[in-house]
C-alpha cells in the first residue's frame, strides 16, 4: 500500500483550495492530482480495500477549503466512511481529523 | 357548376418562389435577432467575469469629479472602535465623516479622543491607503495628536505612528498597561504568501495561548478554520488586481477582558463581489444593488452560501449555456464565511464584518446584533473583526 508523508512530500500547511487562493502554491487540487489521482475513477472504488496511507505527522494545519477539495471530492464515488477506509489518515490531530470528517460529511456536490 | 380556371403553371411556380423567398428572408431576420440576442447575452456574461470585477475595482479607486475644499477637520470621538457595543454608533458616524470628507487636506483630529481600539486603527490605516490610491498626491491625510497622553502612547504602541510615518513618541513616563507581548502591531502586508501569513498566525495564537482560557484544541480550530478562511478571503477577494495589500492587528485588552483581532483588505466589498459573480442573476431579483443593501448582502454571504450554492445551482442548469464556468460544477466553494461564523459560534467569539457601506455584527452565541447598510462608505474595503473573551 502506498504511504505518503504529507509534511515531507508535500507541505506542512494545507490551506489553499486552488491556485486562486493564497499564494497559489501547495493547493488541494495539486495534492489530489499528485497523490490521490489514481482514485479518481469508478474502478478504484469498486472494492473497499485501503489504497493509501496519508501520514499527517508534522502537518501544522489543514483548512476546510483544502479538506473539501482534497478529500470531499471523492464523495462522488463513495460515502464519507468508505472514503476514510480507502484513504487512511494517520498521526493527524483530533482537530485535523474533525475538519476532514466535517468536510466529508458536508460533501462536494451537495448544496446546503 | 363550379367553373374551373386553368392556372398558368409558370405563374404558380413564380408565386411559389416568391413565397419561399419571403420565408427565407423571415428566417434570416429571425436568425439575426437570435445572433444579436446571443451576442448580447455573451457580452453580459463576459462583463460578469473578471472584466466586470476590474471595472468595479477601477470605480472603487476612482475619485468622484468634485471640487475639493482646502481643509476639513474630522473629529474623532472619545472612544473610537467597534470593540464595545456602546461605541458602535459613534464609530460608524465618525467613519462616514472621514470617508466622505471632501478636502485636499483631511485632518483627523484625535484631540478629544481618550481611547482608540484596534478596529479603529485598522480603519484609519486602510482609509489612508485608499485615499492615497484614490487621489494620488492630491489629498493628504494628517493627524492632530490626542491631548490624553495614554491615547497618544497607545497610537505609538500599536504601530500606528510608524505606519503613518509620524515622529516616534518620546515619553519619559512609561505606561504599565501597554505590554509589547500583548499586541501584534498593525502591519500592511502586500504578500499573499506564508512569509506574511505565518508570523501573524503564530503571534496571534501565542497571545491566545497566554491570555485566554482557550484549550490547545480550541486555538487549533481558531487557527485552522477562522484565521485560515479569513486570510484566504482577504487575499483572494481583497487584492486580486489592485495590489492594495491587507492589514492585520491583534491585541489583548486585560481590563476589558478581550482579545481583539482585525484583518482587513481594500477590495471592492462583499456586495459588489457578489454582484460580479454568476449569483448576481439570482440576487438581483431579490434585492436592488444599492449601497444601503450592503448589510443584506453580508448576511446573505454569511448565512446562505450565495457564491457557492447559487453558483453551482446555476451551472447545474443545462439551459444557461452562455455562462462561463470558472469553477467545477458543484464545487463547495463559497462556504468560507459560513464556516467562520459556525466556528466563532462554537468557540463563543464575537464576529463582525464591516464592508464598504454595511456592517453585520454577531454576538458570542451567533445571534445577529446589528445588520445595517449605510448610504455612504464606512470602510474602504472589508474588515473581519473577532473578539475573543479571555475568560469563558
Amino acid at each position: 500500500m502506498k504511504r505518503v508523508d504529507v509534511a515531507r512530500d508535500f507541505h506542512n500547511r494545507l490551506t489553499n483550495r486552488n491556485s486562486l487562493q493564497g499564494d497559489g502554491n501547495y493547493t488541494a487540487e495539486a495534492f489530489r492530482r499528485k497523490f490521490l489521482g489514481f482514485l479518481d475513477s469508478d474502478v478504484a472504488w469498486s472494492n473497499s480495500a485501503p489504497a493509501i496511507v496519508l501520514d499527517f505527522e508534522g502537518v501544522v494545519k489543514i483548512g476546510p477549503s483544502f479538506a473539501n477539495e482534497a478529500f470531499a471530492y471523492f464523495t462522488k464515488y463513495a460515502k464519507p466512511d468508505a472514503v476514510l477506509r480507502k484513504i487512511l489518515i494517520s498521526n493527524a490531530s483530533s482537530v485535523q481529523l474533525m475538519i476532514i470528517k466535517e468536510e466529508l460529511n458536508a460533501g462536494y456536490f451537495k448544496l446546503r | 357548376m363550379k367553373k374551373v380556371v386553368a392556372q398558368n403553371p409558370y405563374r404558380v411556380r413564380r408565386d411559389f418562389r416568391v413565397c419561399l423567398k419571403s420565408i427565407r428572408a423571415a428566417n434570416v431576420r429571425r436568425r439575426r435577432v437570435f445572433i444579436e440576442k446571443r451576442r448580447k447575452c455573451r457580452r453580459e456574461v463576459y462583463l460578469d467575469t473578471i472584466q466586470c470585477r476590474k471595472a468595479y475595482i477601477k470605480r472603487h479607486y476612482q475619485a468622484p469629479q468634485r471640487t475639493l475644499y482646502p481643509e476639513e477637520v474630522v473629529l474623532i470621538p472619545e472612544h473610537f472602535g467597534l470593540e464595545l457595543e456602546q461605541h458602535v454608533s459613534s464609530f460608524f458616524s465618525a467613519a462616514t465623516n472621514i470617508s466622505q470628507s471632501n478636502a485636499k487636506r483631511i485632518v483627523i483630529d484625535f484631540s478629544n479622543c481618550q481611547r482608540v481600539w484596534p478596529s479603529a486603527i485598522t480603519f484609519l490605516c486602510s482609509f489612508s491607503q485608499w485615499v492615497s490610491a484614490l487621489r494620488k498626491s492630491e489629498i493628504t491625510v494628517s493627524h492632530r495628536p490626542p491631548s490624553n497622553p495614554s491615547a497618544m502612547r497607545y497610537l505609538d504602541h500599536c504601530g500606528f505612528l510608524d505606519y503613518i510615518g509620524a515622529s516616534k513618541l518620546v515619553c519619559s513616563d512609561s505606561d504599565d498597561s501597554l505590554c509589547d507581548a500583548d499586541i501584534v502591531k498593525i502591519k500592511h502586508e502586500k504578500s499573499k504568501g506564508e512569509d506574511a501569513t505565518v508570523p501573524f498566525e503564530e503571534q496571534v495564537c501565542e497571545i491566545l495561548r497566554r491570555c485566554t482560557d482557550l484549550t490547545p484544541e480550541e486555538i487549533e480550530i481558531f487557527n485552522s478554520v477562522i484565521l485560515t478562511e479569513i486570510i484566504i478571503n482577504v487575499t483572494e477577494h481583497g487584492m486580486p488586481i489592485v495590489d492594495a495589500g491587507w492589514w492585520a492587528i491583534a491585541q489583548h485588552h486585560p481590563k476589558t477582558g478581550i482579545v481583539s483581532i482585525c484583518i482587513a483588505d481594500n477590495g471592492i466589498g462583499i456586495r459588489k463581489s457578489l454582484m460580479t459573480g454568476h449569483q448576481r442573476f439570482v440576487l438581483s431579483r431579490e434585492r436592488e444593488d444599492k449601497p444601503e443593501a450592503e448589510g443584506y448582502f453580508i448576511r446573505k454571504a454569511l448565512n446562505e452560501n450565495v457564491s457557492g450554492a447559487i453558483d453551482a445551482a446555476i451551472k447545474a442548469r443545462p439551459r444557461k449555456i452562455f455562462q462561463s464556468a470558472q469553477y467545477a460544477k458543484g464545487n463547495r466553494r463559497g462556504f468560507g464565511l459560513h464556516r467562520i461564523r459556525d466556528a466563532c459560534k462554537e468557540l463563543g467569539f464575537r464576529f463582525s464584518i464591516v464592508s464598504n457601506t454595511g456592517a453585520l455584527m454577531l454576538d458570542s452565541s451567533g445571534r445577529e446584533k446589528l445588520c445595517k447598510g449605510f448610504a455612504n462608505k464606512v470602510f474602504a474595503g472589508t474588515m473581519y473583526h473577532i473578539i475573543v473573551p479571555t475568560k469563558k
